[in-house]
Formats: structure tokens, C-alpha cells, sequence
């Protein structure tokens, strides 16, 4: 009897295993299908809620730490330019910027925007230079902004330009109510190209004095303020003391956002998950049945190669063989097609589901991020459950004298 | 003396001990077979001819007794060790042949390698020339389905021949075959004998017991060898 090396045999139980497979292979066909459609629909979800997750964090970034609102009457008012100097005083704030923004209907685009008011000579020289494209405005350029009106500038999201391109409004628009005696025309100096794109893509970017005008904000008044606090141990004792003095005043931390988006996500991805559990339940329980269910045919077969002199162990690894193929193929073929959908095709179907206002929301490209952790809770959620189903009844047949199983006594 | 390579020693075999269906199918047996002799243990059904059987090809342990192969005794042994002494001792031709009806029949024929490490050239090289002997080298690649009784009974032998095991145990092995083929298997049979196999075969079929090859004819009753 020649004997080969470890390498040999393991190099001939995987060969088995394969031909084991192809050989039944209409069951492994369906099962491989249900499996990949299984790790496909789990992945697209949490692949759709990291990304979400993972570009509101981004932006998040450049939040104030803390964001001070005027509440009356339940709801949110103008904030009156007087509370700047007390909220000043307070120790341990650096500074209190004032905010000036609102939303705007833009009827011939039956949609909702975010209009901010800045001072756009600020993008001139400083950092926020590097996030606007000027070159996908056409006939403009960097050395033309400051030739235009100064207070009716503007710079606008890519989705938000891409719309207005579409009703030949790409270079300047015409903001206007019915209130109004006539249009307020603002030129469209250039679009951000932030990887931001969620929070960006609706946005316009107006300078303050043409914002205010847009949002008919009164002189003085401001929408919101920002309070920056150096030393990140102090901002809710800061946002504390704001209350108190100011009782009308509402106050929002920086890490307060930051919870919200991730439970925000959170919570949608484990509705959408809830919502498929009863198909996901009905498919793990057609994979059990396939798999787990050894056939009489299996069994004899088993009976056979232990009555050839196959080994327990060498029986188990063919069997483990196996569903670590099935289910690892299965796995990454579910993965990527995920990946694929969600990021190449922009999750169609379950986009939706998650961003909520999709019919005034312009489109937006989701930021490719699969965390590995994810992954790893993919594959273990997936291969490990499938490798007990098919190993632990191949190895009851195992165990079993090859004389009881060939001879069915 | 000749020198036994097959001992059974005082025997039994229970099957579902401590269940309403326990049965006793071989009771206190012994026997021994020298080296390269051809031995018949004839019966009738239900005597226990096939459980004395796979109790001597390592298929089932005994609840008593001992079976000892090549002066080693299997029957106590763990089982990776029994395997590896049956794969290396003991071809088995069984009475259903036990083939995979889905593989080919040169992937029939080379199972008992595949645990043993053996590459695929090796095991081809080896299954080819068993294929010419059993005339069966046409049917390569065909499936065991396809095959014909006959057919497939050459497999069966060819499989318990691949891993040059000097002991052959076969159970009924004439029972499926027509005159034709059952004329065809003795002479397998006479060729293995004579290159020094040593063989055990169940059956009550008189053209195998009373073949002028045969040693020896044992005789089972109620589990028991009577003579």
C-alpha cells in the first residue's frame, strides 16, 4: 500500500469534496442561490447604513460644538443678535459665530432646498476654496467671481446644479415668492465637489446679505448660532449654562448630532432588517432543510467510504469541505453583488427606504465603505451556522458502524 | 503449519443491545484461515454468514471475542488504527457491490486510496491496470448506473483489489450473477488464489462450496459455526 504525504490527502479530500458537490449539484445549486441572495440582502443593508452613517460623521466633523436655537412657542425662531455678547462672556467660549440659514420651495423644481448665507469672498483664499468646483460652471472662472453682483452670489450643491442645468438655469437662477414684487436673480458661481454629498447636494450657498433676503430675515436676527468651545470636557457644561441663563435658548452638542445620525441609521437598517426577517427566516429554514437533511443516498454513501476504510475525521473534513465552499462562495458572491448594488447602483429600492424624502431629494452618490468588522459578522453569521447544519448530521452517519448503515439494520 | 492471518476467537456479535429488537447474530465463533487458502462459509440466510463476515473485515467491532488480522488484534483497536489495518490488509467485496451510483467507475475504484494520501496519477495508474484485468477499461468514465449486474460486480472486485490487499472477504458474491457470471467470477477467484490471496467467501450457492479450488467449507447455524 503506498502512502502519500499530509499535503497529498488534504490536496484528495478537497478534490472529493468538489466532486461531491458538482455531483449533487441541482440541491447545491438552489441552496447556493437562496444562500447568496440571503448575504446579499444583509450586506446591502448594513453596507447602505455604514455609508449613510459614515458621511454624516464627515460632516459632522465641521459642526460647531455647540449649536444654540431659540425655541418660542414650541418652535424655532430667529435668534436676535443681542444674546452674542453674554453667551461671549461665558469662560471657557472662544467664540459665537451667527448662522443664517432657512429652506426654500423652489416650485419649478417642486423641490426643497437648503439655502445658507455666507460670506463667499471667504472662498476666495480660504479653506473652503478647495471644495468648490469652478470648472463645472461653464464660462466661468476663479479670476470672474468677484465681477459679479456681490450680494446675489451663489454656490450650489452638484445634485441642486445638475437640476437647474436641466431648466437652462445653470448659470444664474431667479428666486421668487408670490409675496414678492419681482424675482431676486442670484449668479451661480460654482459647485462644491465635497465628498460630503448628502449634506451638500441640496444645498445653495448665498451670500449672507442675498440669504437674508431669499429667507426675509430681518437685520440683526440670525437663524442659529455656533458656539465653539476649545476644550472638549467644558461643552456640556457650556451648553448647560446657556440654558440656564437663557431658558428660551435650546442648545445641541456636537457629539448629541453625532448620536442621532448613528441611531437615525441605526434604527432604519434594523427596521429594514425586521421587515425581512420573515423571508429571511423562510429561507434559513429551506437551507436547513436542504442542507442539514442528510438523504438516504447520503447516508449510504457515508456507509460506503466507511466500509472502503474512510476515516471519521476524513469523512467530516469532506463534509466541512463542502459547506465551507458552498457557504464561502456563497458569501462573497453575496458581498459583492451587495457592494455592487449599493455602491455601483446606488442601492435602488433601499436607498429610498433610508434617505425618506427621495422625491425633493436630487441623487447623490453613496461613499463606498465596508467595514471589515461587518464582514467578518457577515461571513460568521452565514458560513458558521451552515458548516454545523451539514457537518453534525455527517457526523451522526459518521459515527455509525459502516455494517449498520450498508446492511440498514 | 501454515500461519493463520485471519483469527476469529470466541466471538459474538449483539446488535441494539438493551432494546426490545436486540438480536444476537454470531454466537461465541471461532476460526482460523491460513495464509492464501480459499474459504467458503456457507448457511443459510440469517445464520449469520455476513456478520462473522463484517466482523472480520473491521466493518462492525464484536461484543466479545476477538478478530485478529496479521497477528494484530483489530478488533481492539481505535478506530483510525482498524481503518488504516483494513485499508492495508483487507479488500471487501460486498453483496450489493455498494458502489456510488453517481461516480465513475474508476472513481469507484480508487476510494479506498483517496484517505490514504494517494496522488491522483498513482491511483489512476493503479485502477488502469485493474481495469484491463476486469475487462472493464471501456467503461472508464461511465457511470456505475450504467453499468450492467456483471459489470458492476467487476468493479466491486476491482475496488477491493486496489490497495493490494493480501486478505479478500466477499459476501454472497454470486448472488446477483447469472451461470455465465458466476463461472466468469470463480475463475477471478482461482486467479486470486493463486497469487497467493487469501480469501473468505459467504454463500450457499453450490457452485461456489463445491468448487475444486476451495480449502475448506465452514458451516454457519443460528450464529454458530457448526463445522
Amino acid at each position: 500500500m503506498i502512502s502519500g504525504s499530509w499535503f497529498e490527502r488534504q490536496k484528495n479530500i478537497i478534490d472529493y469534496s468538489l466532486q461531491s458537490l458538482l455531483r449533487r449539484r441541482s440541491k447545491n445549486i438552489l441552496i447556493l442561490i437562496i444562500f447568496i441572495l440571503l448575504v446579499f440582502a444583509v450586506s446591502s443593508v448594513l453596507f447602505i447604513t455604514e455609508s449613510l452613517t459614515q458621511e454624516m460623521m464627515i460632516t459632522s466633523n465641521d459642526l460647531p460644538d455647540i449649536t444654540v436655537q431659540r425655541i418660542v412657542g414650541g418652535r424655532q425662531a430667529n435668534v436676535p443678535a443681542s444674546y452674542i455678547p453674554d453667551i461671549e462672556e461665558i469662560p471657557g467660549v472662544e467664540a459665537v459665530e451667527t448662522r443664517v440659514w432657512g429652506y426654500f420651495y423652489l416650485a419649478s423644481l417642486q423641490a426643497n432646498f437648503t439655502i445658507y448665507g455666507m460670506d463667499l469672498n471667504l472662498l476666495e483664499e480660504g479653506e473652503y476654496q478647495k471644495i468648490v468646483n469652478w470648472k463645472n460652471v461653464p464660462d466661468e472662472s476663479e479670476n470672474q467671481i468677484l465681477s459679479t453682483r456681490p450680494d446675489f452670489r451663489m454656490i450650489v450643491g452638484q445634485g441642486v446644479f445638475e437640476l437647474l442645468r436641466d431648466i437652462q438655469m445653470e448659470k444664474a437662477y431667479l428666486f421668487y415668492q408670490p409675496t414678492w414684487e419681482k424675482p431676486i436673480p442670484f449668479d451661480i458661481i460654482g459647485t462644491f465637489k465635497t465628498e460630503t454629498e448628502l449634506q451638500s447636494n441640496d444645498m445653495m450657498i448665498l451670500q449672507t446679505e442675498g440669504a437674508r433676503r431669499v429667507l426675509e430675515l430681518p437685520p440683526d436676527e440670525f437663524t442659529d448660532m455656533a458656539v465653539y468651545v476649545p476644550n472638549p470636557e467644558e461643552i456640556d457644561n457650556i451648553a448647560l449654562k446657556i440654558r440656564r441663563y437663557f431658558p428660551e435658548l435650546r442648545t445641541i452638542t456636537k457629539a448629541q448630532i453625532k448620536n442621532t445620525y448613528s441611531s437615525v441609521f441605526g434604527w432604519k437598517s434594523a427596521f429594514v432588517l425586521s421587515s425581512m426577517l420573515a423571508a429571511i427566516f423562510a429561507f434559513l429554514i429551506l437551507i436547513w432543510d436542504k442542507a442539514s437533511g442528510l438523504s438516504p443516498e447520503e447516508k449510504r454513501e457515508i456507509g460506503i467510504l466507511k466500509a472502503v476504510g474512510w476515516d471519521t475525521d476524513v469523512l467530516l473534513s469532506v463534509k466541512l469541505w463542502e459547506g465551507l465552499i458552498l457557504s464561502g462562495v456563497s458569501s462573497l458572491a453575496g458581498i459583492l453583488l451587495a457592494y455592487t448594488y449599493t455602491f455601483q447602483l446606488r442601492a435602488p429600492g433601499l436607498r429610498e427606504i433610508f434617505i425618506g424624502w427621495s422625491a425633493i431629494y436630487p441623487s447623490f452618490q453613496l461613499i463606498p465603505d465596508a467595514d471589515p468588522k461587518s464582514l467578518l459578522l457577515i461571513i460568521t453569521i452565514s458560513v458558521v451556522p451552515y458548516l454545523a447544519v451539514t457537518v453534525f448530521p455527517a457526523w451522526k452517519a459518521a459515527i455509525t458502524d459502516p455494517d449498520v448503515v450498508i446492511r440498514n439494520i | 503449519m501454515a500461519n493463520p492471518v485471519v483469527q476469529a476467537v470466541n466471538v459474538t456479535k449483539t446488535y441494539n443491545r438493551g432494546k426490545p429488537n436486540e438480536v444476537t447474530a454470531v454466537k461465541h465463533a471461532s476460526l482460523k484461515i491460513d495464509e492464501g487458502s480459499l474459504v467458503v462459509l456457507k448457511g443459510p440466510s440469517g445464520s449469520g454468514k455476513t456478520t462473522l463476515l463484517s466482523l472480520i473485515g473491521c466493518q462492525t467491532k464484536p461484543t466479545r471475542g476477538e478478530v485478529i488480522i496479521r497477528g494484530k488484534k483489530v478488533s481492539k483497536l481505535p478506530e483510525k488504527f482498524m481503518n488504516q489495518h483494513k485499508r492495508r490488509h483487507i479488500g471487501f467485496i460486498f453483496q450489493h457491490f455498494q458502489l456510488i451510483a453517481g461516480m465513475s467507475v474508476l472513481d469507484n475504484i480508487v476510494l479506498p486510496l483517496i484517505p490514504e494520501g494517494v496522488s491522483p496519477k498513482a491511483r489512476n495508474k493503479r485502477a488502469d491496470r485493474l481495469l484491463e484485468q476486469f475487462n472493464l477499461a471501456h467503461r472508464r468514465q461511465f457511470k456505475i448506473s450504467s453499468l450492467s449486474g456483471g459489470e458492476q460486480q467487476r468493479v466491486a472486485i476491482a475496488r477491493a483489489l486496489i490497495n493490494n490487499a493480501g486478505i479478500l472477504l466477499a459476501d454472497e458474491p454470486t448472488a446477483h450473477l447469472d451461470s455465465k457470471l458466476t463461472s466468469d467470477l470463480l475463475d477471478y477467484i482461482e486467479q486470486l488464489k493463486q497469487s497467493g490471496h487469501t480469501i473468505l467467501i459467504t454463500s450457499h450457492d453450490p457452485v461456489i462450496y463445491q468448487n475444486p479450488a476451495v480449502d475448506r467449507v465452514l458451516e454457519m447455524k443460528d450464529g454458530q459455526i457448526t463445522s
